[in-house]
């Protein structure tokens, strides 16, 4: 994949970044607002309410028909957060028109359609109507509900919950169930309006294009309603404390294996060498078939079908998750205690150094096989630190990582949260 | 080696070995790594079948907890020496197929020369036996916490009378404690024979030199034995049981899961690729997103994202799954059915079928843009006969009218519900 072109047009920036080796087009809208974590769950509802909810094309019918007509073009919105700043994409993807006969306007078609979807919703005197926001509240709470019945993701959303108690204006669970009940119709269509009259906009276009093609789209066909503010980015400041008490907490539900999360903070930022540093570490933690909580845990004493760790350098937070069974809960939690406590000692071999760094970098490599994760990579880069992602940079910051980085990254971990989803039984009476 | 045109610039080469494994390379010059597949036509079903005139019947769960031990084959460690060499190893068993897959960036040679010289024999050792079995005991008290497996078991349980269909992939803790080494080694004497398996390549490689490389490999040189055809034993006798089920249990949602079950003549009349893609137009046309039908759920409120249709066509046998979470079940209940009983009775909608096949055109051109997509494509084409380089054709030369056997299977008598309660026992 080349490097990104950078274009502006009517005051946006956009950026193309061209690869023959799609036969698709994606092309992604990102606003991103500075108002923060009140809103959430009004931003979350504006990614499903607008792709759902289309003037032109009132019914699943005739919308779905149309996308089918233009070769299934895949529409989506979603709702992130980047630093602190809350970012709604808006999302189309759809094949490219080398591979397709008597079909020179697709891309004209298919952006025609993303503007309609942002700027032209069905709106009552200028505002939502109360069935849309109904429907998008029913939805979550749907959602929640599924949730609930899925043992493996809820105990993951509960251990969420508990390790962001105590950092509730980092939070960003999407939707915020809590406070569904919140978003008036006032508040959603004042998001939706804030979306032109606050946010900064930026397009993004990937696949085999003709960049001077679709700056021509572009101009003839971006809504005026479209123009983008400057908008203050956000850091997300964790507070690190060595000595934090960690949270605990057991719940109880019918479960033949125990769900076990356990959550450690870190003070190493985004997109700097120590996180290069400490996802090698998460690699000889728990990252991989070879690491030591898998051979230690699963391989070497069979106490669990699963067992590893990821690191979400966003959060600052990297987790372990294992099932195990009820007896031997105190046994897998001291394991883990004990082979992070080796990893901070540098007891790890040469050997597995070797792999977990290697298969860092395979993975950054591998980056540019999938346009949607380079994609992001890229927005993510140039909202955080306002410049193109550069993928060269990574991998030799990952090469340069040493065992005494590795070393260093580990002890940056402060045990935060334990969480056990688990059955009632003798050993608790 | 017979090469195929599978997409304007995609090509996909063909070669049967002279042991008789399969291969298929899909050359993608552009991207970074390289997926290999090696699959068997050995999966779950296989618990009771024929060798000439002789029976067997083998414990269930025997091909998930073989795909297990051939980790550790011969004392080797294949996890480990494929991670020593900056690749991904895992495997995969289902209803009718074992599947073992690698995926690197470097040392492709080494690997897939790896690989093949882990499979030409079996020599399970004691110690490894009962590691698995107590990894597979874990796995298995999981899925038992699925209340989405419970369902799906029990919905299993009332189209099909035959256990091979019915039991989970992995098997009962009761007969993986059963299985020993000598069973194990026979059992890979019979199914991992290269007649009875193929190999699928897609990554940056050269066809020609990888197909030289395979006819000088060991693992096809090996002096195989006979291959002797196995006949899969099925026990589907007529069920006397009911079709509709209402479970009340200490769940914590209500969820309907609907099966149509797919009759075995069919798969004796129509191939695999026909059968997949008239289901899937029919399902499209009756519950996809731009048929009418889910509209009309939608504006009654008797829609949510928990729905889901799907087809599971597997080797012998198979049926479409509709399921939804809903605390509607009643009106949602009689409104679907009535929606499934009426594609038999009433036209497809033709509109929206000649509209469906430009999504589908699309669709398959996406999926050249994902390498383990279109990889799994290739391989699923591979292991069902599908006849990769007319498949396109064939679901744009469909027509409505070729459909309406096919819509004969949406009928009572095919027709299963499980529905599960809130509730206390």
């Amino acid at each position: 994949m080349k490097e990104p072109i950078k274009r502006t047009i009517n005051g946006i920036d956009v950026y193309y970044i061209k690869s023959k080796k799609f036969k698709t087009i994606t092309c992604s809208m990102v606003f991103t607002h500075e108002q923060g974590i009140d809103l959430i769950n009004e931003y979350y509802f504006l990614s499903n309410a607008l792709v759902d909810n289309m003037k032109k094309y009132p019914s699943n019918v005739l919308k779905y028909r149309y996308q089918s007509s233009l070769y299934g073009l895949d529409a989506f919105g979603s709702a992130t957060s980047i630093g602190n700043n809350i970012v709604n994409h808006f999302v189309i993807t759809y094949p490219n028109e080398l591979y397709l006969e008597q079909e020179p306007d697709l891309s004209k078609k298919a952006f025609i359609f993303l503007n309609e979807i942002i700027t032209n919703p069905s709106l009552r005197k200028g505002k939502f109507t109360k069935k849309v926001l109904n429907d998008n509240v029913k939805e979550a709470k749907e959602l929640h509900e599924l949730l609930k019945s899925v043992k493996d993701m809820y105990a993951y959303y509960n251990f969420t919950k508990l390790f962001y108690k105590d950092k509730l204006d980092l939070q960003f669970n999407f939707p915020e169930n809590d406070r569904l009940s919140d978003v008036t119709l006032d508040t959603f269509t004042n998001a939706y309006n804030d979306m032109f009259n606050k946010d900064s906009v930026s397009i993004f276009v990937t696949g085999d294009i003709d960049e001077n093609k679709f700056d021509e789209i572009i101009k003839e066909t971006l809504s005026p309603r479209i123009v983008n503010h400057q908008v203050k980015s956000i850091d997300r400041n964790f507070s690190y404390n060595k000595d934090a008490k960690p949270k605990i907490k057991k719940e109880y539900d019918n479960v033949s294996q125990s769900r076990i999360f356990i959550g450690y903070t870190t003070n190493i930022k985004y997109f700097t060498r120590d996180h290069a540093a400490l996802s090698i570490m998460n690699n000889i933690f728990g990252g991989f078939d070879q690491s030591k909580l898998f051979i230690e845990i699963r391989e070497k004493h069979n106490l669990s079908y699963y067992v590893d760790s990821n690191y979400q350098p966003e959060e600052n937070l990297v987790t372990v998750s294992l099932s195990t069974s009820k007896a031997n809960e105190d046994i897998v939690i001291q394991k883990v205690t004990e082979i992070l406590d080796e990893i901070k000692a540098g007891e790890f071999s040469d050997d597995l150094f070797k792999q977990a760094k290697e298969n860092c970098m395979n993975s950054l490599e591998s980056l540019v096989d999938s346009q949607s994760r380079y994609l992001l990579q890229h927005i993510k880069s140039y909202h955080l630190t306002g410049e193109k992602y550069d993928l060269q940079h990574r991998i030799s910051l990952y090469r340069s990582i040493t065992q005494e980085d590795v070393v260093k990254a580990a002890n940056s971990l402060v045990l935060d949260t334990v969480y056990l989803y688990t059955k009632r039984g003798d050993l608790d009476a | 080696m017979h090469k195929i045109n599978a997409l304007s610039d995609e090509y996909i080469y063909l070669e049967t070995l002279s042991s008789g494994l399969k291969v298929a390379i899909h050359p993608t010059p552009n991207f970074k790594k390289t997926i290999v597949t090696l699959q068997v036509a050995f999966g779950g079903i296989d618990v009771q079948y024929k060798i000439g005139e002789k029976d067997k019947v083998i414990p269930s769960g025997f091909a998930h907890f073989l795909e297990h031990m051939l980790f550790s084959n011969d004392g080797r460690n294949i996890a480990e020496e494929f991670s020593k060499y900056g690749a991904n190893i895992n495997a995969y068993t289902s209803k009718s197929i074992t599947n073992y897959r690698f995926d690197c960036i470097d040392n492709f040679d080494y690997l897939l020369d790896y690989l093949l010289r882990s499979f030409i024999s079996s020599n399970s050792g004691e110690q490894s036996i009962v590691k698995e079995k107590k990894i597979i005991e874990h796995e298995l008290n999981m899925s038992m916490d699925s209340l989405h497996h419970k369902i799906y078991q029990k919905l299993k349980r009332m189209m099909y009378s035959d256990e091979a269909i019915t039991e989970d992939v992995g098997g009962t803790i009761k007969d993986i404690k059963s299985i020993d080494k000598s069973m194990l080694d026979e059992v890979f004497n019979t199914f991992y024979h290269p007649k009875n398996m193929s190999l699928i390549i897609s990554g940056n490689v050269d066809p020609l030199e990888i197909i030289s490389f395979l006819k000088a490999h060991p693992y096809n040189m090996h002096h195989w034995s006979e291959f002797k055809k196995i006949t899969r034993v099925k026990n589907n006798l007529p069920r006397k049981i009911h079709s509709h089920k209402k479970v009340i249990d200490n769940n914590n949602a209500n969820m309907i899961s609907i099966g149509i079950k797919i009759p075995s003549e069919l798969f004796d009349i129509y191939s695999k690729d026909y059968l997949h893609i008239s289901i899937g137009s029919i399902l499209s046309n009756i519950f996809g997103l731009a048929s009418k039908n889910f509209d009309i759920l939608k504006k009654q409120n008797l829609m949510n994202v928990s729905f889901s249709t799907n087809s599971n066509i597997e080797r012998d046998y198979g049926y479409i799954n509709i399921y939804m979470q809903t605390d509607k079940q009643e009106k949602y209940y009689n409104t679907i059915l009535k929606m499934i009983k009426d594609i038999n009775a009433l036209p497809l909608d033709d509109v929206l079928f000649e509209i469906d096949k430009k999504m589908i055109l699309g669709n398959f051109i996406t999926v050249f843009d994902s390498l383990p997509r279109i990889h799994d494509f290739i391989s699923s084409c591979i292991i069902e006969n599908i006849d990769i380089e007319n498949y396109l054709k064939k679901v744009m030369e469909l027509k409505l009218e070729d459909l309406e056997p096919i819509k004969k299977i949406f009928v009572k008598e095919n027709i299963f519900v499980v529905r599960y309660l809130k509730g206390l026992k």
